[in-house]
C-alpha cells in the first residue's frame, strides 16, 4: 500500500497551538487531495513541539482521469438555420482540440450553450505531491507568525527541516532555503545529529526508538496515567487539572513524571495561590489530599531524562518552587500590612485604585466602585432586599476591587476576586461579604459557575454592565469575531444569572442610571445625552441578542421569541416567562384559534391608526358585547401581566375569540358612513392591541393549512 | 565554576563562533537589548555577531537586598546574531556545557516567550529557556526594532547571569553566589543593592527627575533635527532610565505612564530611522561579512 510522509521539522512551537494547527493540517490536506482528484485510504496528522507530522495510506499513485467541461458559444450564434456548424464554434473546436461532432450542448440558466468535454489525464502522484506540500505549509492558519534568518517565508516558528516520503521516494520541495529530504531528527536531549529514514513505513519505528512519541493523545494518556500512579502512591486525591495537561502533553516529546516536595509551612497560603504558582509559572501538577486542602507535593512533567538524572533534576525544581513559594508568602504578608492604622488594610487599599485607570476617559477603579455602589442598591431596592442583605452588598461593594492593588493579584491577576475572599475573611468580615466579594466576578468563562448568593448576583450584574456600558460609551462595540472585552460572554452571564436568581426588573433603567453616572463628572453628559438615548436602546439590544442567542440554543422557537422581543420588552426574566408561556401553549387549537383572530383583527385595522372607540357609535349589540367583553378582560389581564402570570393572560384573550368571531360574521366593517367604520375600524385595533400586549403574535409562523387571517 | 569563569566561558565560546566580544555601554540601560551594539545594529542589511556582558538596571525591582531573587541591578550576558543561524539552538545548547550543564542531564525547554519591549518599538517570538524548571535565557527572533520590520532577522540570546549561576552552583540565594572563589556575589553587590533601594524607593529627588527627562528628550530632539542619530540614543537611554526611576518611585500615574513610554519609543523611533538612513547613506560598509 503507498504511504506518504511529511515531516515539518520546527524549533520548538508553542504548546497551546499544536493541536489546532494539527486539525487544520489534516483538514486542508483532505481538501487539496480531494480538489487534486487523488484517492486516499486515510490521512492523520501528528505532533510534537519540533514537528509537524501528516500521513496519507493508501494514496493513489496518480490522479484520477477527469473531464473538464469548458464553456462555449451560446447555441443561437453557435449554428446557423440549417444547423450548420457557424465560425465562433468552428474557433472554439480549433482552440480546445475538441472535434465538432464531440461538442456537447447544455442548458444554463443563460439559456443553451456549446460545451466542449476534455479529457484532463491524471498525473503521477510524485509530481503533483510538491504543489500541494508546499500549498499545505503555506496555507495553515497560524496564531502568530514570525521571519527568520535571511529567508522570506514565515511560519510559527523557524522551520529547520523537511521530510517528505512517498513510500521510499523524496518528493523534492524547496522552502526558504531548505531542500526536502529523508533526514529526521531524534529527541533534542536524548538523542544526537541526524537520521535517515529508507522508507515511510519505517517512520514510525525510528521516531519511537529516537524517544519522540509523535501522538499528542498517547503523550497524554502517559502522564495521566503516570500521574495518578504518584497520587495514588501518595494518598492523594484522584485529581488531574485539565486544561494543564492539554497545555503539558505539547511540551515535550517524551514525557516522564517526576515528583517533588515542598515545605509543609507554605500549606498555610490559601490553595488557589499554591496552585497558581505551582500550575501558572511552573506547570506543575498540585497534589490534592482532599477537596479543599493540598499535600506539599508537586508533579512535573520532563521531557524523557534518564532515571539516573531525575534526583538532581526534581532537586532543581524544588528549589525554584521554593523561592516562587518563598515569593508569594512575602506578598500575602505585605498585603495584609496597612499605612492607616485606623483602616483596615483593603480599605486601606480602596483610596490607591484612584491610580488605577479603569478606562481612557471614564475614570478609575475608584470610581468604578462608586458607580456600583449607586447601581447595585438600586437593584437591590428593586427587588426588596432586606435591610440586613443590603448592607452586605454595600460593603461588599466597597472592598470589591481592593485586590486589585495586592502584590498577590499583581502577580497573578487570575486571582483577582480569591484574594478579595481570603483577605476579607482575614481582616475579619461578614463571611457573606467574602462571598460577595468572590462571586461579584462569577462566571469568569465559559463553564464557570455562577454566584450563589443574590448579593454576589447583583454585584456580578452590576459589574459585568458597567463593563459594557463603559466600552459602548467608549466606542469600543465589539464587531464580527473581535470581542476584545468579553462583552458578549458578561453579557450572558448577565442573563445566566438573572435567569437563574429569577430577578424581575428593567435592564434599561439600569443602563441608563449608568450611562448618567458615568458621564456625570466627565463633562460630556451634555454632548452626548442624545447619543445616550440611543446608547440605552444600542446596549439593550446588544443584550437581547445574547438573549435570542441563548434561547434559540435552549430550544426555544425562533418565532416566538422574536415575537416577544418585537414588544421591546425590558425584564430579562420576564421575557423568558412570555416566550414559555406561549410554547407551552403553542400548537393547542384554543392558542391557534387566538392567533388568528388577533391578525384579522389586526390586518383589518392596521392602517387605522390613534382612533378611539365611541360607544354611542355603535350600532349593533355584537359591537357592545365585544367591547364589554374587552374591558372585562383588558383589565384581568393587565392584573395578571403585572404578576408576570402569562400562562393566565392567554386563557384570558383566548375569551375573546367568540365574540370576535361573532362580530366578524354578523358586522360588516367597511361600511359606508364613515364615522361608523371608523369606529369598528378602532375597536378591531383597540383588540388587536390587546391580543398584541405580551407579543406581537403575527410573527408567529402557524403550520402550513391553518388559515391566518385576511388582508384588506 | 564561579560567576567569573562562566562569563570568561561563555565569552570564549561566542568568541570561537565568530561574535565579537564588546563591552556593557556607558549608560545606565534595562537590557543588553538597549545597547547600541543590538538595538542600532540590528537594523538594515549588515551582519552583525557581538557578545557582552550588560549591567541591567530595572529600578522597581530593588528589594534592599532582603530578596533571594530579586536586584535592581542584574548581570545578562547578551549575544547578537543577524541573521540568525539555521542550527542557532544548537549552537546555544553546546555553549551551555561551556558552564558544566550537559543536555542528557537536565531537563532543557523552549518555552513560549514572546518579547516586547514598548518604549524601543521592538518586539519578537522566542521562548524563555527553561533548565530544571528555572528560567536562565531569553532567547528571541527580533522582528522588529524601531518600529522598523527587520529583515535578515537577528537572533537574541540573553542569559540572566545570577540564574544560570544559581543553577550551576545550585544556590538558594542570589548573595551566597560566588563571583570569584574566595567572594560572593553578596560580599560585592549587597551594599549597592541596599543603597540603590533606598535611592529608587525613597531619596529620588522626582522633581529633578521630572526635569531631567524633559532635558534629555529636548537634548535627543535637538539631536536628532541635526541627523546625529547616536547621540541622539544616548540621551534616549537617558529619557529611559529616568523615566524606570520615576515609575520605582510612584511618581506616575498610570494615564501618564502610556504617554511616558510613547514620549521614549518616538525618541528611539526616530534614532532609528535616522541610523538605518546613515548606513544606507554609507553604503552599508559591514555588507561584505564582518572581517572575522
Amino acid at each position: 500500500m503507498n504511504k506518504f510522509i511529511l515531516e515539518i521539522g520546527t524549533e520548538e512551537i508553542p504548546s497551546i497551538y499544536i493541536d489546532s494547527i494539527l486539525k487544520y493540517l489534516k483538514n486542508n490536506a483532505r481538501n487539496y487531495l480531494e480538489q487534486s482528484n487523488i484517492d486516499y485510504d486515510s490521512i492523520d496528522t501528528w505532533g510534537t513541539p519540533r514537528r509537524l507530522i501528516l500521513y496519507v495510506e493508501g494514496i493513489a499513485s496518480q490522479q484520477k482521469d477527469i473531464f473538464q467541461k469548458i464553456k462555449g458559444p451560446p447555441i443561437a450564434i453557435a449554428f446557423n438555420s440549417k444547423g450548420k456548424p457557424e465560425n465562433p464554434v468552428i474557433k472554439f473546436s480549433q482552440v480546445n482540440r475538441v472535434k465538432l461532432k464531440d461538442l456537447i450542448i447544455e442548458k444554463t440558466n443563460k439559456g443553451e450553450y456549446v460545451f466542449a468535454r476534455k479529457l484532463i489525464k491524471g498525473k503521477k502522484i510524485e509530481l503533483v505531491l510538491p504543489e500541494i506540500c508546499l500549498n499545505l505549509i503555506d496555507n495553515i492558519n497560524l496564531p502568530k507568525s514570525m521571519k527568520w534568518g535571511d529567508t522570506s517565508i514565515r511560519f510559527i516558528r523557524p522551520i529547520r527541516w523537511l521530510l517528505t516520503l512517498y513510500n521510499n521516494k523524496v518528493i523534492p520541495l524547496k522552502l526558504g532555503g531548505l531542500t526536502s529530504n529523508r533526514i529526521t531528527f531524534g529527541h533534542r536531549l536524548l538523542t544526537t545529529g541526524p537520521i535517515k529514514v529508507d522508507s515511510a513505513g519505517q517512520y514510525f519505528a525510528i521516531l519511537k526508538k529516537n524517544y519522540v512519541i509523535i501522538d499528542p493523545v498517547e503523550r497524554k494518556e502517559i502522564i495521566e496515567s503516570q500521574i495518578l500512579q504518584i497520587i495514588k502512591n501518595n494518598g492523594g486525591r484522584e485529581y488531574i487539572d485539565q486544561m494543564l495537561l492539554e497545555d503539558v502533553k505539547n511540551l515535550v516529546e517524551y514525557p516522564k513524571v517526576l515528583m517533588g516536595k515542598f515545605d509543609k509551612k507554605y500549606l498555610d497560603l490559601p490553595v488557589e495561590v499554591l496552585t497558581a504558582v505551582m500550575t501558572k509559572h511552573q506547570k506543575y501538577f498540585p497534589v490534592y489530599s482532599d477537596k479543599e486542602a493540598l499535600l506539599p507535593l508537586f508533579l512535573v512533567v520532563i521531557n524523557g531524562n534518564e532515571e539516573r538524572y531525575s534526583e538532581s533534576i526534581v532537586k532543581g525544581n524544588e528549589r525554584v518552587l521554593r523561592a516562587r513559594l518563598e515569593d508569594a508568602k512575602f506578598f500575602y504578608q505585605e498585603d495584609q500590612k496597612t499605612t492607616e492604622p485606623a483602616l483596615k488594610f483593603l480599605d486601606n487599599n480602596r483610596d490607591k485604585l484612584k491610580n488605577i485607570v479603569f478606562q481612557e476617559n471614564l475614570g478609575t477603579v475608584y470610581d468604578k466602585v462608586e458607580r456600583l455602589a449607586t447601581i447595585s442598591d438600586g437593584i437591590a431596592q428593586e427587588l426588596q432586599l432586606s435591610p440586613d442583605s443590603r448592607q452586605i452588598l454595600k460593603r461588599s461593594v466597597q472592598l470589591c476591587k481592593s485586590d486589585l492593588v495586592t502584590e498577590m493579584v499583581k502577580e497573578f491577576p487570575e486571582l483577582q476576586g480569591i484574594m478579595g475572599k481570603e483577605y476579607a475573611l482575614l481582616q475579619g468580615e461578614d463571611s457573606q461579604v467574602a462571598t460577595t466579594i468572590y462571586e461579584h466576578y462569577l462566571p469568569r468563562y465559559s463553564g464557570d459557575s455562577f454566584p450563589t448568593t443574590v448579593t454576589g448576583s447583583i454585584l456580578s450584574i452590576t459589574d459585568k454592565l458597567d463593563n459594557i456600558v463603559s466600552c459602548f460609551v467608549n466606542d469600543l462595540i465589539p464587531d464580527g469575531s473581535q470581542d476584545p472585552y468579553a462583552l458578549r460572554r458578561q453579557a450572558l452571564g448577565i442573563i445566566n444569572i438573572i435567569l437563574l436568581q429569577e430577578m424581575y426588573f428593567s435592564i434599561s433603567q439600569v443602563i441608563e442610571l449608568n450611562i448618567n453616572i458615568l458621564l456625570k463628572d466627565r463633562q460630556l453628559a451634555e454632548q452626548l445625552t442624545t447619543e445616550n438615548k440611543n446608547n440605552i436602546q444600542i446596549i439593550k439590544d446588544f443584550i437581547f441578542q445574547r438573549l435570542r442567542y441563548l434561547l434559540l440554543e435552549k430550544k426555544y422557537r425562533y418565532d416566538i421569541i422574536d415575537a416577544v422581543l418585537a414588544k421591546n420588552p425590558d425584564n430579562i426574566l420576564d421575557i423568558l416567562t412570555r416566550i414559555t408561556a406561549i410554547q407551552n401553549i403553542y400548537q393547542t387549537p384554543g392558542f391557534i384559534h387566538t392567533i388568528t383572530s388577533a391578525t384579522r383583527a389586526f390586518n383589518l385595522s392596521r392602517n387605522a391608526p390613534g382612533l378611539r372607540v365611541n360607544i354611542s357609535l355603535f350600532q349593533e349589540k355584537e359591537e357592545h358585547n365585544l367591547y364589554n367583553h374587552y374591558l372585562k378582560v383588558k383589565e384581568i389581564i393587565e392584573k395578571l401581566i403585572k404578576r408576570h402570570c402569562y400562562d393566565d393572560v392567554f386563557l384570558n384573550l383566548e375569551t375573546m375569540n367568540v365574540p370576535i368571531d361573532t362580530f366578524f360574521d354578523k358586522i360588516l366593517v367597511m361600511v359606508e358612513d364613515e364615522k361608523i367604520r371608523s369606529n369598528r375600524l378602532a375597536l378591531l385595533r383597540t383588540i388587536a392591541d390587546l391580543y398584541f400586549s405580551v407579543a406581537d403574535l403575527t410573527k408567529i409562523a402557524l403550520a402550513k393549512g391553518t388559515i391566518k387571517g385576511e388582508s384588506i | 565554576m564561579n560567576i567569573q569563569d562562566i562569563i570568561f566561558n561563555l565569552e570564549e565560546y561566542w568568541s570561537k563562533k565568530g561574535c565579537l566580544i564588546l563591552t556593557p555601554y556607558g549608560t545606565e540601560v534595562g537590557a543588553g537589548t538597549m545597547n547600541p551594539s543590538t538595538f542600532l545594529r540590528v537594523l538594515g542589511p549588515e551582519p552583525w555577531r557581538a557578545a557582552y556582558v550588560e549591567p541591567s538596571r530595572r529600578p522597581a525591582d530593588g528589594r534592599y537586598g532582603d530578596n533571594p531573587n530579586r536586584v535592581q541591578l542584574h548581570y545578562q550576558f547578551q549575544v547578537i546574531i543577524k541573521p540568525s543561524p539555521d542550527d542557532i539552538q544548537d549552537i546555544y545548547l553546546k555553549s551551555l556545557e561551556k558552564v558544566g550543564i550537559y543536555r542528557p542531564e537536565h531537563d532543557i525547554r523552549f518555552m513560549e516567550g514572546d518579547w516586547e519591549a514598548p518604549t524601543l518599538g521592538a518586539w519578537g517570538l522566542g521562548w524563555e529557556v527553561v533548565l530544571d524548571g528555572l528560567e536562565i535565557t531569553q532567547f528571541t527572533y527580533f522582528q522588529q526594532a524601531g518600529g522598523i520590520d527587520l529583515n535578515p532577522i537577528p537572533v537574541e540570546i540573553t542569559y540572566g547571569i545570577e540564574r544560570l549561576a544559581m543553577a550551576v552552583q545550585q544556590k538558594d540565594n542570589i548573595y551566597e553566589l560566588l563571583w570569584g572563589d574566595n567572594i560572593t556575589y553578596g560580599e560585592i553587590q549587597h551594599q549597592f543593592e541596599v543603597e540603590q533601594s533606598k535611592y529608587n524607593f525613597e531619596a529620588a529627588d522626582t522633581k529633578m527627575l521630572f526635569s531631567l527627562f524633559s532635558l534629555f528628550e529636548k537634548e535627543a530632539r535637538q539631536l536628532i533635527s541635526k541627523n546625529l542619530p547616536i547621540p541622539a540614543y544616548d540621551y534616549t537611554l537617558k529619557c529611559s532610565h529616568t523615566f524606570n526611576l520615576l515609575d520605582a518611585r510612584s511618581a506616575i500615574s498610570v494615564t501618564e505612564r502610556t504617554i511616558y513610554i510613547t514620549r521614549v519609543r518616538e525618541l528611539a523611533k526616530q534614532c532609528a530611522q535616522l541610523y538605518a538612513k546613515q548606513r544606507e547613506k554609507m553604503c552599508y560598509p559591514l555588507l561584505q561579512g564582518m572581517g572575522l
